[in-house]
């Protein structure tokens, strides 16, 4: 009975051990898998929130380059055909008085004279000028005496600048 | 189970921390990124509104000699950087200039546009002006000429019916309507058809206007002189040049018959009363203050000088400024034509500037024993007597020996300093001796402690090493004075050197001062200033030497012993030392201070002053003012005008033609009409503001113009039209004598009944009246009674009429009633032309002073 009792004691005593193992073993393992996890979504909740943080950056800063870009119209003036300008054309000279420097993309001059409502579109890979500076465009356009016209320049951020000029 | 719930919560504490951390790094970016936008916008703002609060203004538009000319103010408040001005053409597609720029004009300040662009107009164009600016503010501005379109344009003629012979005035307005608000510019109008039996007397008048604002008048005057029958009708028309064709207007005068005698006699004009004029555009300056507004300080009138002796006016301070000013146009609009003004004006200059230490100035005011000035402004001829000439302006007229004088230099005008005359020494035994026999040697023997030797010299290298003498002066005990160049040594040749060496009771001490490195052969005009100084108790004296204001050095010795540099022989300028060490260059204004040691600040000033031309610089000022001496128009204004150096002080006072030189200014000017309805003066301001002391001598008799070479004090202008009104004083004592001159077309007489001259208090305290007693023409003289009239007065001839005395109650009286005072004169003239028609004419003459 004694060793039966030892025996039994034994295999009670067996039994409690491989319980309190398995409890190390599993919380080791959730440790550890826990770990991971939280170490994982750390990294992604931190990637994501670069990328936002990026991607809202770069948002701000277009639009804020866009809002401070400012053009002003100089001078717009007609010429007749004369040198390499075979055609009328009109000189158009705008000064950049903004904090940035822009890039002239297009000149659209839209005639709004009456039923005449033709419209021409210069594009220019050319058209860098930096603050404070001007820049003179030549655009050809079959321009009549008293015609109205609207010149309309596009920038590369997206904005557009508008003047109407009658022509003598 | 206990320790899986631990663990539990470490894991969702670790969560959380790791969602709120994420969460807040991700607000507070965004609060970040909302910050800068905001800041963005701020700036953006603030940038807005000083656009917003940039303004500016083009005003002024003209032209001035066809150069586009204008005004740029910046109205706003802020500063304004004008970037750029576009002139485009009018009417012209290809034409357009653009002007890049960079200034800046602070808020209320202006910017001519002449001193920015050069840009010739075409007087039959019209531009478009465009100014922008660096905020990107555009300011536009059209400028029209005459051909753009049609103006209105009215001719008046007034009157429009007058006798022939007469005059009328032809009016011309020109109203700036263009659209736009265009300015005009260079409006001028073309000649008056003007057929035959018309002559334009003058006009137009104003020649034109560089330039009229939107909505203003220009306004053209002519007078014209019409013969011809009655009825006769005259036409005008009147046009712009390159104007509109067909933009003209016209009007026209009748010639009708006299139907007022009064009318007639108009050509009878006034020569004034009896006094003696120098000339008919001579003003002459004069020391009367009666009859002048209180604006004013002196008369200038057309008598001869009459005021004795003259006065002298100083012009020393800023705050000294004299004024003198016309009598007043009373008959007739004075027409002065466009020409040369010239004020010729007696003055002598002091020979030193203000502020000198005490007693500098005995140089000149006590010159026999202080010193002596040569500033070599005029020639003496070779062997000629320096202490008689006019290059010494002190210890003038001293016995001399036959050896002082110039020897071998050679004088040259306008090569000095500042441009006065000045010798030249050619190396060769070329000097100046000054005797020191006698008396003389008092004014430049430097022979007490304290002495003082200035000049300006203008070396030339001699090609050799030998030093060369601007000045010595020696004897034979080896006692010297020496201001020479070099030492004969190559290492010093062109230093400036000044020695002294005393001889006198035992003593041996050489003193020189020298310029260290620095050298003057370099042909260029320098100052010197060699000063021997000398302690109170005379034990150290020393000596310092300036060159072109700046000491250079100085040196002491401790052996004095009140010993002074007395050589004896003569004082000479340049050398006649042989031996190759005569001076080789020029020299100019030799000053010696006898018993002084100049300080810095008198080198400082002597340096500096002017004894050529800039010797003084006055503010000239030429106006029109009304009959009370307010201004109307500013004729011209001279602002440090240069008046040169006037050396006198070799004559005495009483010498004025020598004593009184002077100097003038001139200028020329356009023509300018002196208006009887405001009753205007010419006034003459001289302002002093800078330069030596200048001493104006005015109303001189001396200085007549016919005995003496000169005349006082006076002003010159182009010949009037008209006769000049002058200043009348009237002796109650005698009659009045009254000159007339009838330039009609007609000989006249004069009637004793209603030929009057009237004499009204400008106090309002009494009114008197003349009779007439004779009247000469030519040689003939003819009492005028009820009984008899004037003798015949032919047409452009002059008439002395003599008038009794005013009285209360007219009559023949020789007893003085009138008091003495000043009255408004008139003169009545009745008569009848050889062509029978009758006359009164109204002559008014002004102010007259009425003295006992």
């Amino acid at each position: 009975m004694l060793r039966n009792k030892k025996t039994n004691l034994s295999s009670y005593a067996a039994g409690r051990y491989r319980r309190g193992l398995a409890s190390i073993v599993t919380s080791g393992i959730i440790l550890s898998a826990v770990s991971i996890m939280g170490v994982m979504l750390l990294g992604w909740s931190q990637t994501s929130i670069s990328e936002q943080k990026q991607e809202m950056n770069d948002v701000y800063n277009t639009q804020m380059n866009k809002i401070n870009e400012k053009l002003v119209y100089e001078n717009i003036w007609f010429a007749l055909p004369a040198g390499l300008m075979t055609a009328n054309h009109l000189n158009v000279t705008v000064a950049n008085i903004g904090i940035l420097g822009l890039n002239v993309t297009t000149i659209q001059i839209t005639n709004t004279t009456g039923t005449n409502n033709t419209s021409f579109s210069y594009h220019y890979t050319n058209g860098g000028v930096v603050t404070g500076d001007a820049l003179s465009f030549n655009a050809t356009y079959p321009w009549q005496s008293t015609d109205e016209l609207d010149v309309r320049i596009f920038t590369s951020r997206g904005n557009q600048f508008f003047s109407t000029v009658i022509a003598p | 189970m206990t320790s899986h719930r631990g663990l539990s919560a470490v894991v969702g504490t670790v969560f959380l921390i790791a969602v709120v951390v994420g969460a807040l790094s991700y607000v507070s970016y965004s609060l970040n990124i909302m910050g800068n936008f905001s800041e963005s916008m701020i700036v953006s703002e603030s940038r807005e509104k000083d656009k917003q609060s940039e303004a500016l203004e083009i005003s002024s538009i003209r032209s001035t000699g066809m150069e586009l000319d204008g005004v740029i103010k910046n109205t706003g408040e802020i500063p304004i950087e004008i970037k750029t001005i576009w002139i485009d053409e009018q009417g012209s597609n290809d034409v357009v200039q653009k002007f890049t720029l960079s200034e800046e004009i602070a808020p209320g300040n202006t910017l001519n546009i002449a001193d920015l662009i050069d840009f010739t107009m075409d007087e039959t164009k019209g531009y478009n002006l465009k100014v922008v600016s660096g905020r990107g503010e555009v300011k536009s501005i059209y400028v029209n000429s005459a051909n753009q379109e049609k103006l209105d344009i009215q001719l008046m003629a007034i009157p429009d019916h007058i006798p022939t012979d007469f005059v009328a005035t032809i009016l011309m307005t020109v109203v700036n309507n263009s659209t736009n608000n265009n300015i005009l510019a260079n409006l001028t109008p073309s000649a008056l058809t003007c057929g035959s039996g018309c002559t334009i007397e003058s006009g137009p008048i104003p020649t034109s206007y560089d330039s009229l604002e939107s909505g203003d008048i220009a306004i053209f005057r002519w007078t014209v002189k019409l013969s011809g029958n009655v009825d006769q009708i005259f036409d005008f028309t009147g046009s712009l040049q390159n104007g509109v064709n067909g933009n003209t207007d016209s009007t026209t005068i009748v010639i009708s018959e006299v139907i007022e005698s009064n009318t007639a006699g108009e050509a009878l004009n006034a020569l004034g009363l009896g006094f003696d004029p120098f000339a008919p555009d001579v003003f002459i300056f004069h020391t009367e203050t009666n009859l002048i507004p209180a604006s004013a300080n002196y008369q200038m009138s057309l008598s001869k000088p009459d005021g004795g002796d003259g006065a002298v006016l100083s012009f020393n301070d800023v705050s000294d400024s004299y004024t003198f000013i016309s009598a007043n146009s009373t008959v007739e609009d004075i027409v002065i034509p466009a020409g040369i003004w010239d004020a010729s004006l007696r003055y002598s200059s002091a020979p030193l500037p203000e502020g000198l230490s005490s007693g500098i100035d005995d140089i000149w005011t006590d010159g026999f024993d202080a010193g002596h000035i040569f500033h070599f402004n005029e020639n003496i001829s070779a062997g000629g007597e320096v202490e008689d000439s006019v290059q010494d302006s002190t210890c003038y007229n001293l016995s001399h020996t036959d050896l002082a004088g110039i020897f071998g230099a050679s004088w040259h005008v306008g090569q000095g300093v500042n441009n006065s005359g000045a010798y030249y020494f050619d190396g060769s035994n070329d000097y100046i001796r000054i005797d020191d026999s006698g008396a003389d040697n008092k004014c430049n023997r430097p022979d007490e402690q304290l002495f003082s030797i200035t000049g300006w010299f203008n070396a030339t290298d001699p090609g050799n090493d030998n030093m060369m003498y601007i000045m010595e002066k020696d004897d034979s005990s080896n006692a010297y004075i020496e201001i020479v160049l070099g030492d004969d040594s190559a290492s010093n040749k062109g230093k400036l050197y000044f020695n002294f060496h005393t001889t006198a009771s035992g003593s041996d001490d050489l003193v020189s001062c020298n310029s260290g490195t620095d050298t003057y052969l370099d042909r260029e005009w320098h100052h010197f200033a060699a000063i021997r100084w000398d302690t109170s108790d005379n034990d150290d004296c020393g000596c310092r030497l300036y060159v072109d204001g700046v000491e250079v050095d100085e040196q002491e010795i401790t052996t004095c012993d009140s010993q002074r540099v007395k050589p004896s022989n003569d004082l000479f300028i340049g050398s006649d030392s042989g031996a190759s060490r005569e001076f080789l260059g020029m020299i100019d204004d030799f000053m010696f201070f006898v018993k002084d040691d100049l300080i810095s600040s008198d080198v400082d000033k002597i340096y500096h002053a002017s004894f050529g031309d800039n010797a003084h610089k006055m503010t000239i000022t030429i106006d029109e003012t009304d009959g009370e001496g307010n201004i109307l128009d500013n004729i011209s204004t001279d602002v440090s005008y240069p008046l040169p150096f006037s050396d006198s002080f070799h004559y005495s006072v009483s010498d004025e033609n020598n004593y009184y030189v002077g100097g003038n200014y001139t200028i020329s000017l356009p023509q300018t009409t002196l208006d009887v309805l405001t009753n205007s003066r010419l006034q003459f301001t001289m302002d002093y503001d800078d330069g030596l002391e200048l001493n104006l001598n005015i109303d001189d008799e001396a200085l007549d113009g016919v005995g003496s070479n000169l005349l006082s004090s006076f002003l010159q202008i182009p010949e009037p039209l008209e006769d000049l009104p002058t200043y009348y004083v009237y002796s109650r004592a005698s009659d009045v004598d009254f000159f007339a001159f009838n330039g009609d077309v007609s000989g006249a007489w004069l009637t004793y009944q209603g030929t009057r001259m009237v004499f009204n208090a400008t106090d309002g305290s009494g009114a008197y009246a003349s009779l007439l007693d004779t009247v000469t023409v030519g040689t003939e003289t003819s009492d005028v009674d009820y009984n008899q009239d004037s003798p015949y007065i032919p047409k452009n001839t002059q008439a002395t009429m003599i008038f009794h005395r005013p009285h209360s109650s007219p009559n023949e009286s020789d007893t003085p009633e009138i008091p003495t005072g000043v009255y408004n004169v008139n003169v009545f003239l009745s008569g009848y032309n050889n062509e029978g028609v009758t006359f009164v004419r109204n002559i008014n003459i002004g102010h007259v002073l009425v003295i006992s």
